[in-house]
């Protein structure tokens, strides 16, 4: 299974790859007044107007100083943005290598995984976000 | 029937068309019973429909539509006159054909019991018109048909016997053979010559009953008979027959003078048993998906998502092509222009291309928009139907069916209409003899409209029924354990919009059943519109349906408030005025107000309703809105300018903000709110109360 390994705020988090269309730099985001925390706006990607969630909102880590790019989500015929730090590069994962997949008490991690030197968490947060 | 695949699609359009055209017609038919135009223009609908469904092969269907054309056959001879009980039964029938004709959608297998009942009941009309003489043609057609399938020859000449005993002599026997096509042979002609070189490849056929020409041209009903000289046993002409498709029965018999030579005064011989009755094949078949099919009677049609197709105007495709081709002749120019800097050129060029792009938005526009008859013109019937069966007198009224509305949203209107409509009928509209009581005509009046208003459409329902009754509104809400304690009567009245609530004491089979308004109310949201009602008490209900006139262009007003762009859909901005602050503005105890045209109209603080900082500066602009019915001034901190705008969709999440009718993108790429300055004002009110 591929997966993209990306930064934010010096921890790394993995996200299947199946789950995102493509990466993109980011846009200009426009803010929505009175929506929820984690819904950071609204980009044009190529004449489409699509929301964009915050990972660190969602996951209630501290916001990277920088953000500099969007991972474009898809599920069924429905498209949001996920605001990242950075992407690392694409990396393959078998499901042996997922550790600690029960263990983390809080939401949307769904294990662990080691590349290289570094550890990375699994997040999920489709269903967050749709 | 791979080959047919192409065919379906315009087989579906054209059925539903005529399907339609009949409703119309049969209902107007019922009031004007002796308009033969009429009759003839159903006949003609039906027999369309009738050669489209056998050209297919979807024989159920055009056994169905065939009986039915019987009965209109009988209008035009006079032989049946046009009374309610008929054009019920017509109506069934066109239930049934709607129906059969959503089951192939579906790609499903028709069956014959689904219409066998229908069939019997038109069958039951035919005798009563024909008595015994149709009889043959209606019952169970099998049976009754096969009793007076026989191979007695009933034009044989002296002459033809003389071959058969000289053919005898040369060893040749001679059969009278009887063959019934299956009643759906399409090319009877073909296939009887068919038949007939199979048989001429062993012997001869030397007589045939009709005769050879009228076989050949199909001009016969489903039975022929022959002679047929061969030196081959009984079995194999029989085996010969059989082999050719198309066949229901036949019989075949070593000729007989006494037997089959027959003068046409003596009666038919008894009854024989055709050596191998066939039944018609399809029904082999169709005995497998019948529970499917019966599953769906219950079910309303329209179950899966299919491709949805539009019709448009000829003339609108070829302009399309024009602009089309118009507008690669200004890219081609920009093209050579741009290589040589000409930037006049370049200049020109962008002007035409501009031109032909807002001619080409306004025509793309002008294509996806459909006229709500489209979806109006069912209810006349349904209307009907619903009287009928609820032993009510009422009259549906439609005004402005040729108002146009978008194509997804005039498709998605039918179900919230025939519930409200159902609705009004079953709850609203009382007895005939309780109207009269209460000193109204006997027959209520239901009236459907729709007419543009701006850059929405509006549709309004509205019956002189009962109207709303608070006291049972509560008594009813109580009783479903809902909690009417200090409810006003106008929040008593909006329960009906709960969900799970119900006014009707009975449960009846036309609504009622719980889910009710709450639904409609939710489909309307969906479709980017909203629901007002209104009722008093023995003088009717109105139900009124606001929607956006199409889903993606409109006129804004582009402001700032503090520092963000937003759009204000220029249909609801009144004027616009300059104010300052700190003295235009009146602040009494509890609101802000301002002197708009000597009437005192509420403010609307936008950056503060919104959360975003404002500006410092006192001066302001006051948009001037009407919504619902009374204005108010929504203040912004700066004005952009007026422009066409696309409007996009938000997702769900932001949706239920019930602040943005959208986003839209702006000159420098960015993305910006388009406020929904009916939900803001009204979100002003709740809030005041």
């Amino acid at each position: 299974m591929q997966m993209i390994l990306f930064k934010m705020s010096q921890h790394f988090y993995l996200i299947p790859a199946a789950s995102v269309e493509e990466v993109i730099e980011t846009l200009r985001i426009t803010e929505v007044p009175l929506a929820p925390k984690w819904v950071k706006g609204l980009i044009n990607l190529r004449g489409s107007v699509l929301t964009v969630a915050g990972l660190s909102e969602l996951l209630g880590i501290e916001e990277p100083a920088e953000s500099m790019n969007i991972l474009v989500m898809k599920n069924n015929d429905e498209r949001k943005g996920l605001l990242i730090e950075e992407v690392v590069k694409v990396v393959d994962v078998t499901p042996d290598d997922i550790q600690l997949e029960e263990t983390s008490k809080k939401k949307y991690y769904s294990g662990m995984v080691s590349v290289k030197d570094k550890v990375a968490n699994i997040v999920d947060v489709k269903q967050a976000i749709f | 029937m791979d080959d047919n695949s192409v065919y379906r699609d315009l087989f579906f359009e054209e059925s539903d068309d005529n399907l339609q055209q009949l409703n119309d017609n049969v209902l107007e038919l019922e009031s004007e019973p002796d308009n033969m135009d009429l009759v003839n223009e159903i006949f003609r609908s039906a027999h369309t429909l009738k050669g489209m469904a056998a050209t297919m092969g979807y024989d159920v269907m055009t056994k169905l539509t065939h009986k039915m054309e019987n009965m209109f056959d009988f209008f035009k001879s006079g032989k049946l006159k046009v009374n309610s009980d008929y054009i019920s039964l017509i109506f069934k029938c066109l239930d049934k054909l709607s129906q059969l004709v959503e089951d192939l959608r579906d790609e499903k297998e028709l069956s014959e019991d689904q219409i066998s009942e229908l069939l019997s009941e038109l069958a039951k009309v035919e005798e009563s018109v024909n008595g015994k003489k149709t009889e043959k043609n209606t019952g169970t057609q099998k049976t009754v048909k096969e009793e007076t399938l026989t191979s007695v020859q009933e034009h044989l000449e002296e002459a033809d016997l003389d071959v058969i005993q000289k053919a005898g002599v040369e060893g040749y026997q001679a059969y009278s053979v009887a063959v019934r096509l299956d009643k759906e042979t399409l090319l009877k002609g073909p296939r009887v010559y068919l038949i007939m070189e199979k048989l001429e490849q062993e012997g001869d056929v030397i007589h045939t009953e009709p005769t050879v020409d009228l076989l050949e041209n199909g001009d016969f009903e489903t039975d022929f008979k022959l002679i047929f000289l061969t030196k081959d046993s009984l079995a194999e002409v029989k085996q010969n027959i059989d082999s050719n498709s198309e066949i229901a029965a036949f019989s075949v018999e070593e000729f007989d003078e006494k037997k089959h030579y027959q003068t046409a005064k003596t009666a038919p011989l008894p009854k024989k048993e055709p050596e191998k009755a066939q039944p018609a094949k399809p029904e082999k078949a169709k005995s497998k998906p019948q529970k499917d099919n019966k599953k769906t009677v219950e079910k309303p049609h329209h179950s899966n998502t299919r491709n949805q197709s539009i019709r448009v105007d000829l003339s609108r495709l070829d302009r399309f092509l024009n602009l089309v081709s118009e507008l690669v002749v200004y890219r081609n120019q920009l093209d050579d222009a741009s290589k040589r800097n000409s930037e006049v050129e370049v200049k020109d060029s962008l002007e035409q291309v501009s031109r032909l792009t807002s001619e080409l938005q306004e025509l793309v526009l002008k294509i996806r928009m459909q006229q709500v008859s489209v979806v109006f013109t069912r209810f006349p019937r349904m209307v009907r139907d619903l009287a009928r069966d609820l032993n009510k007198d009422m009259e549906l009224v439609i005004e402005g069916e040729e108002t146009e509305l978008d194509k997804t949203v005039v498709s998605e209107l039918s179900e919230p209409l025939i519930h409200l409509l159902r609705n009004s009928s079953d709850h609203g509209i009382e007895a005939p003899d309780v109207r009269e009581k209460m000193g109204k005509p006997r027959k209520g009046t239901i009236k459907l409209s729709a007419y543009q208003e701006g850059n929405r459409v509006n549709i309004t329902l509205e019956d002189d029924g009962k109207g709303l009754d608070p006291q049972v509104m509560k008594e009813s809400a109580e009783s479903k354990g809902i909690d009417t304690t200090r409810m006003s009567d106008d929040e008593l009245i909006h329960l009906i919009f709960h969900p799970g609530f119900s006014t009707a004491k009975k449960v009846t089979n036309i609504s009622g059943r719980g889910v009710g308004l709450d639904a409609v109310m939710a489909k309307i949201g969906e479709l980017g519109g909203s629901l007002e009602m209104k009722t008093k008490l023995h003088v009717g209900t109105k139900f009124i349906i606001k929607l956006p006139l199409t889903l993606s262009i409109i006129q804004a007003l582009m402001v700032k408030i503090g520092e963000e762009i937003f759009a204000v859909p220029l249909d609801v901005v009144e004027r616009v005025v300059m104010i300052n602050d700190k003295e235009d503005l009146i602040k009494t105890s509890d609101q802000e107000v301002y002197r708009y045209q000597n009437e005192l109209i509420p403010v609307v603080r936008t950056a503060q309703l919104l959360q975003i900082p404002d500006t410092k500066d006192t001066k302001k602009f006051a948009i001037i809105v009407k919504s619902d019915h009374s204005y108010h001034a929504v203040l912004v901190s700066e004005l952009i300018g007026q422009q066409e705008i696309v409007i996009k969709k938000l997702d769900s999440v932001l949706q239920g903000l019930k602040r943005y009718q959208g986003a839209t993108i702006i000159g420098n790429g960015a993305v910006a709110l388009i406020l929904d300055i009916n939900a803001i004002c009204q979100e002003k009110k709740v809030s005041q109360k």
